[in-house]
């Protein structure tokens, strides 16, 4: 088990940056997820680590040791594909013994250690069957045990479970978290689905265009997050955004949003233009029968324990998560009042998160902006 | 709807579908009939092969096969009488036309060349584009399509068109009449095709399976053995068919090349019509005998032609 390093890595093909001076540490025994849509990425990162894909420039360290020259076979990392790739010219069995017979391990050996993760894995009836006679989920144990049967220093899985249904995929969430903490080897998952990431992962980097824009645990992503794109990835339904109206003091604790006044943990730098927006997630909106931003709700969702309302406002659509016991009609008029804590300040130039007493601001990243240039 | 012809749209009809099957029985007529004929003849004795009409019916004797093989010197009677008898049957068999066996015919020699050269240049050509078909496919090739093109671009001309400078430059290397020029010479035709039969294939097996491979301790020479080539062998099947067709049956550059040591069977076979009359039976088994491998090869590897490309565990 190690640590990995990336430190200024960066990756293009020709003209195309896919991965951008990317620094990460991902801890010994950590389940890391990397997060972004698709195309952001993620799995030329991954590739790299892997010793899949050269890096254009930066480095890749593997407990300590710089691998970034080192061919993949010599890296003793283990890859689970998104479409497995298990041989289908060879059995189950085979297929786990695959990455153990390049180690020159004794038959005996190598028939002891597939039974010993076959049964760990709980696929020991298995062994003898073909892999085209296998359903998805149980492809997805035996590329998993195909993984781990060497016991290398680290696993990266990319989207392993991409190809699954709905089902299947919460289940096995469960169960390679339930793996992970078994064998606790450091494993980097690569994923656009936040709900998974949210869900398994110590730690999470979110990644758009190429670039690293907040490493951290799900909750700190989920309440800090460092830019706009962060905020607005994570979570469903996403945050609010609204335009904070008319200049606002570097050490403003309020704001006007719609003419209406909205409070907010006090900031703790200037703003670089004039503008500034809001943000806010669904569940720290309240409703209101007099007074706060009022809107007519456009759309109601009763879930039983809560309810998703769609409200138009002033302001413009927002979306509200309310444990409100009534079911709301559309049409009708609410008021909303904002959580002040909860309020996340962004720049709209940079759409970095601004510091404040909650928050200790985004990095500078012009990512989203380079989108907007090229249309 | 719900009618009791329901059409449906992937299945054929059954008016289609016997017409198919008579049009696929006529072919198959058509084709095997003159097979059918050489085979026949080959154990015709030379009498019956050249009656009029021509016997269907008639009594099979290996005439033609000992007078392929064999060399024979005709006798007189008296000398036929003085013989201590056969100790052989096939002796017997040219006794009966006052022939005795003066030695082995080249024949054998001929066919072994065949063998050992179109087997040779198809084991090359499969490999070598293999490993092409797979650089191709796999690795950034600077100018890529433009080599892909050249490459096909070799066999879109006759290859007899470059039968002068390919003798002239053979003579010089002393590659003519030697197993190895006409090896090489053959490997260099159908290498175009099978790097492009082959490179389909490979494009179409997914690189995860050989990345797995590479990242679970093995090196991509050894990815590449232990994964790909097993599945890409339909691939190589088909190529490997291809090769050997094209190489077993080659005529123009096998007379023009060979003679005494490296000759091949086609300019050879002709050779026999003149021997001692027109000996259409022997000729009939040298054909026989000749398309013999061709027809064991495909048939033998005619399931991976067939089988199309099931890539299992592949999800997509
Ligand atoms: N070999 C390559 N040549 C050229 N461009 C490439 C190559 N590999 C990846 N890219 C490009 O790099 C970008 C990032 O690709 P990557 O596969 O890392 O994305 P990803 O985050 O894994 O996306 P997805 O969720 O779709 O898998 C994409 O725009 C892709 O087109
Ligand atoms: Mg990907």
């Amino acid at each position: 088990m190690a640590e990995i390093g990336l430190s200024q890595l960066h990756k293009s093909f020709d003209d195309f940056v896919a991965v951008q001076n990317t620094n990460l540490t991902i801890a010994d025994g950590e389940y890391f997820a990397l997060l972004g849509p698709s195309g952001c990425g993620k799995t030329t990162t991954l590739r790299m680590i892997a010793g899949l894909e050269m890096p254009t420039s930066g480095r890749i360290t593997l407990g300590g040791r710089d691998v970034t020259q080192l061919r993949a076979g010599r890296r003793d990392i283990a890859f689970v594909f998104q479409m497995f790739a298990l041989y289908p010219h060879m059995n189950v069995r085979d297929n786990i013994a695959y990455p153990l017979k390049s180690q020159g391990m004794s038959g005996r050996a190598v028939r002891q250690r597939v039974d010993e993760v076959a049964r760990l894995l709980q696929i020991e009836p298995l062994l003898p069957r073909r892999i085209s006679a296998l359903p998805g989920g149980d492809r997805q144990r035996v590329a998993l045990a195909r993984a781990i049967v060497r016991r290398p220093q680290a696993f990266l899985m990319d989207e392993p479970l991409g190809t699954l249904d709905a089902e299947l995929r919460s289940l096995m969430r469960e169960e390679l978290r339930a793996l992970h903490d078994r064998i606790g080897a450091t494993t980097i998952y690569v994923t656009h689905d936040q709900v998974e990431a949210m869900s398994m992962a110590d730690r999470i980097a979110v990644m758009y265009q190429g670039v690293v824009l907040q490493a951290a645990p799900p909750m700190e992503i989920y309440a800090r997050p460092a830019t706009k794109f962060v905020a607005g990835f994570v979570g469903a339904p996403a945050m609010n955004f609204l335009d904070a109206q008319g200049e606002i003091a570097p050490s403003a604790d309020w704001l006007r949003v719609a003419d209406v006044e909205v409070g907010m943990p006090a900031l703790r730098e200037g703003l670089s233009g004039r503008h500034a927006i809001l943000g806010i997630r669904p569940e720290h909106l309240r409703l209101t029968s007099e007074g706060g931003l009022r809107g007519v709700v456009f759309g109601a969702e009763y879930l039983g324990s809560h309810q998703l309302l769609t409200v138009d406002t002033p302001a413009g659509r927002m979306h509200v998560r309310t444990s409100h016991r009534d079911p709301l009609r559309i049409g009708e008029t609410v008021g909303l009042e904002i959580d002040p804590a909860h309020v996340v300040l962004f720049d709209p130039d940079s759409e970095r998160a601004l510091a404040s007493d909650s928050h200790p601001g985004g990095p500078d990243i012009h990512v989203a902006r380079k989108e907007a240039a090229s249309g | 709807m719900g009618s009791a012809q329901a059409h449906s749209i992937v299945e054929p009809g059954r008016l289609s579908k016997r017409v198919a099957v008579v049009l696929v029985a006529l072919y198959a007529l058509f084709a095997v009939v003159p097979m059918a004929w050489i085979v026949m003849t080959s154990f015709k004795t030379t009498e019956d092969a050249i009656a009029y009409p021509p016997k269907v019916v008639f009594d099979p004797t290996l005439e033609g096969y000992v007078h392929l093989f064999t060399n024979r010197s005709r006798q007189t009677e008296e000398y036929m009488q003085d013989l201590p008898p056969a100790e052989h049957w096939w002796q017997e068999i040219v006794r009966e036309d006052n022939m005795v066996i003066t030695g082995p015919s080249r024949f054998a020699d001929r066919y072994l060349n065949s063998l050992v050269i179109g087997f040779g240049a198809t084991f090359l050509s499969v490999f070598f584009g293999a490993l092409a078909a797979y650089a191709f496919s796999r690795f950034k090739v600077p100018l890529r399509d433009d080599l892909m093109f050249f490459i096909l671009s070799t066999r879109m001309f006759p290859p007899v068109a470059i039968a002068i400078p390919v003798f002239l430059m053979y003579r010089e290397l002393g590659l003519n009449d030697t197993h190895l020029g006409m090896i090489i010479l053959y490997t260099a035709v159908n290498l175009s095709l099978s790097v492009w039969i082959l490179k389909g294939f490979m494009d179409e097996i997914p690189r995860e399976y050989e990345e797995a491979a590479m990242v679970d301790g093995y090196t991509r020479l050894q990815a590449f053995v232990k994964v790909v080539l097993p599945q890409a062998k339909a691939g190589i099947a088909a190529a490997a068919i291809f090769c050997l067709i094209f190489s077993w049956n080659e005529y123009n550059f096998a007379i023009l090349l060979t003679s005494g040591n490296a000759q091949t069977a086609p300019p050879f076979i002709p050779l026999i019509i003149g021997v001692g009359g027109q000996d259409w039976p022997a000729v009939g088994a040298a054909a026989t005998l000749f398309i013999l491998p061709a027809v064991i090869f495909t048939v033998l590897l005619r399931k991976y032609l067939l089988a199309g490309i099931t890539f299992g565990a592949v999800r997509r």
